[in-house]
């Protein structure tokens, strides 16, 4: 018994140095990539920074809190710009949510032509990317292509474009936020899409993890296919989704045309180090908690095996 | 008697064999409906995918006074590779495509190497602080990387242990070469490392203990079962993570334009299309209809290596996309 526990004891030990010595490079860079600059940029956003007259370099002077007092009540649209970032994450994150999860659930049936439709679907993970949504932002050429007509006013706002389709829903009498949300959402359909490449692949993997026997039980018992979703499909994917949820914040949060991402950016090029990194620290403290709370509600209501 | 019998039997059975043909009738017409509905849906999300591109290609196709033409709409009339001509050397092509290409493999290859290794010390080779390594090294994804960029900037500009750099390239700092973005792909830091750690990880949790522990009990070391057992099987999530990395670091603007502003890369030269015009021709092209026939062709052109590996490899991709194993 001594000799097993021995033998056992020394294996953990040499999983242990092992792993330690796999992990050294993530180790390395965590500290010294992540870890650091990021204390760095909290120590800049409470000082004062000032390029040094007398040698090179830069000088921190101490500035305790002021440069948080200037981003919320000396600089004009900081607040305006945060409320925007979190307000087109709430919007935008559960229709790409949707929307993965239908695509995933569209290209995990069997119909004819379906490897192409996949290829199709995972086409957006390649060629959206900052510089191409740069270019393609106000290209002349384009807009003309897409204005559809030139016979009616209204459809020369485009072609995948609702004007009319806002304007018809509107004579039902419906209130005018949800016409718009509803036409802003078809209006960035593509760009919808174009942010979902990643979840659809996430989303596609669980929903082939599930095991067709599920369903067989199910068949047997008599469900239909709506109990087959509800009761089988969505339970064992929504610890997918949850990850789904996740990523798709973090992404609307970093991404390059974030009003705050833009605004800070911009500081720091303009050389307003210590404005900069606090407006960066206020922001990423807001996403962490808004990201905590997601997570821990989130994982209340997700279905997981009990793993021994 | 037996003659009612027999055919009240018939009948029935008559009866049965029409209940059943309508039945089949039913089901049969409701599949052909779902399946209508469900390749209406499939085609018109893949149109919504295409459609830029097919804009983009009829768009860079057209001449001058083709733009100017009300009767052409999507054919020019006198269709011309002028444009991609054009931004061919506006982009500085050949040499874009060169640093972009060397950029995009190594630091791939260098972040799936670090990440798998990381990934496998974490689910199965745990050591006294792997959580939090594992914890931070997810958690790089929330933060903004303009947050701390001009830190990572200062890192590099002065990055010399013991005077090494400046004796090997004679230039101090690492700033425009490669090496800023292979140092941080190699440590872990590249472009969202975090997701691909976090995939790997979720992808070993679901690999079963007793297999390495038979492993262990035949003698084998936590090395050779990492690269004979745990490799082979990574493969697929493998696949997918390269794919994944190797788009995002072509894609990528940010970081090369940071460590890098004076190379020429693909990703950057697009979204700085409208100077390198400028370079091109000397001013400012007072044109924005042209100008827009020349950042389409220079979206294809930036896009198009991309797409063909991509579409001649699909179904080795796809496949491995698949059974990548990815369970949140």
């Amino acid at each position: 018994m001594r000799d097993k526990n021995y033998y056992t004891s020394k294996i953990a030990r040499q999983k242990a140095r092992t792993g330690f010595v796999f992990s050294i490079p993530v180790i390395f860079g965590v500290v010294v990539f992540f870890c650091i600059p990021l204390a760095q940029s909290l120590v800049v956003a409470f000082s004062n920074v000032s390029p040094n007259k007398a040698g090179g370099g830069l000088v921190y002077n101490p500035a305790g809190w002021s440069n948080f007092l200037y981003a919320f009540t000396n600089h004009p649209d900081y607040f305006r710009k945060l409320v925007e970032a979190i307000q087109t994450m709430v919007t935008t994150v559960p229709i790409i949510l949707f929307m993965s999860f239908f695509c995933a659930i569209l290209i995990n049936q069997k119909f004819p032509g379906r490897s192409i439709a996949r290829v199709i679907f995972f086409l957006p993970i390649i060629y959206a990317s900052s510089a191409m949504l740069k270019v393609d932002s106000g290209d002349v050429m384009q807009q003309a292509m897409q204005s559809a007509s030139y016979k009616s006013i209204e459809a020369s706002q485009g072609f995948l474009q609702s004007f009319q389709l806002a304007e018809y829903i509107r004579q039902f009498g419906l209130p005018d936020q949800f016409v718009d949300f509803l036409s802003s959402v078809v209006d960035r359909v593509y760009q919808i899409i174009s942010l979902s490449g990643v979840q659809i692949l996430i989303m596609l993997a669980a929903l082939q993890s599930i095991s067709p026997s599920l369903y067989e039980a199910a068949h047997v018992e008599g469900a239909g296919g709506w109990e087959k979703f509800w009761l089988i499909t969505f339970p064992m994917a929504s610890s997918s989704l949850l990850l789904c949820l996740i990523y798709s914040i973090i992404d609307s949060f970093v991404a390059y045309n974030n009003p705050i991402v833009q605004l800070t950016q911009q500081m720091m090029t303009d050389m307003k180090y210590g404005y900069s990194a606090a407006m960066s620290w206020v922001y990423f403290v807001i996403v962490s908690s808004i990201l905590a709370v997601v997570a821990i509600i989130g994982s209340r209501f997700v279905f997981t095996y009990d793993r021994k | 008697m037996k003659k009612s019998m027999l055919v009240e039997l018939i009948t029935n059975h008559d009866r049965e064999a029409l209940y059943s043909a309508s039945r089949n009738a039913a089901t049969k017409i409701r599949t052909f409906v779902w399946r209508l509905v469900l390749l209406m849906l499939v085609v018109g999300i893949s149109f919504v995918i295409i459609y830029p591109l097919i804009v983009k290609l009829s768009v860079s196709l057209m001449s001058r006074p083709d733009m100017n033409d009300v009767a052409v709409r999507w054919i020019a009339k006198q269709p011309t590779l002028g444009n991609f001509a054009f931004s061919f050397d506006a982009m500085v092509y050949p040499t874009a495509l060169v640093n972009t290409l060397v950029v995009s493999i190594v630091c791939t290859f260098l972040q799936m190497f670090s990440c798998c290794l990381a990934s496998y010390a974490f689910v199965k080779l745990r050591f006294p602080g792997s959580r939090l390594v594992f914890l931070l090294a997810v958690f790089s994804l929330v933060v903004p990387p303009q947050t701390y960029m001009v830190s990572m900037y200062s890192q590099f500009l002065y990055f010399d242990p013991f005077g090494l750099v400046t004796m090997l390239t004679g230039k101090e700092g690492l700033i425009n070469t490669f090496w800023p973005l292979f140092l941080r792909s190699f440590f872990g830091s590249g472009i969202r490392n975090g997701l691909y750690i976090y995939l790997m990880t979720q992808f070993f949790r679901n690999i079963p203990n007793e297999l390495e522990e038979a492993a262990y009990v035949d003698g084998a070391g936590p090395f050779k079962i990492f690269y004979r057992i745990m490799l082979p099987n990574a493969v697929p999530i493998l696949v997918t993570i390269a794919v994944f990395s190797f788009v995002w670091q072509w894609n990528d603007e940010f970081y090369s334009a940071l460590f890098a502003p004076r190379l020429d890369f693909i990703s950057r030269n697009l979204y700085n299309i409208n100077d390198k015009i400028r370079i091109i021709t000397g001013a400012y092209v007072d044109d924005p209809a042209y100008t827009s026939l020349l950042k389409n062709a220079a979206s294809l052109l930036a896009v198009a290596p991309l797409l063909i590996v991509f579409v001649i490899a699909q179904k080795f991709f796809v496949e491995n996309f698949e059974r990548s194993g990815i369970v949140g």
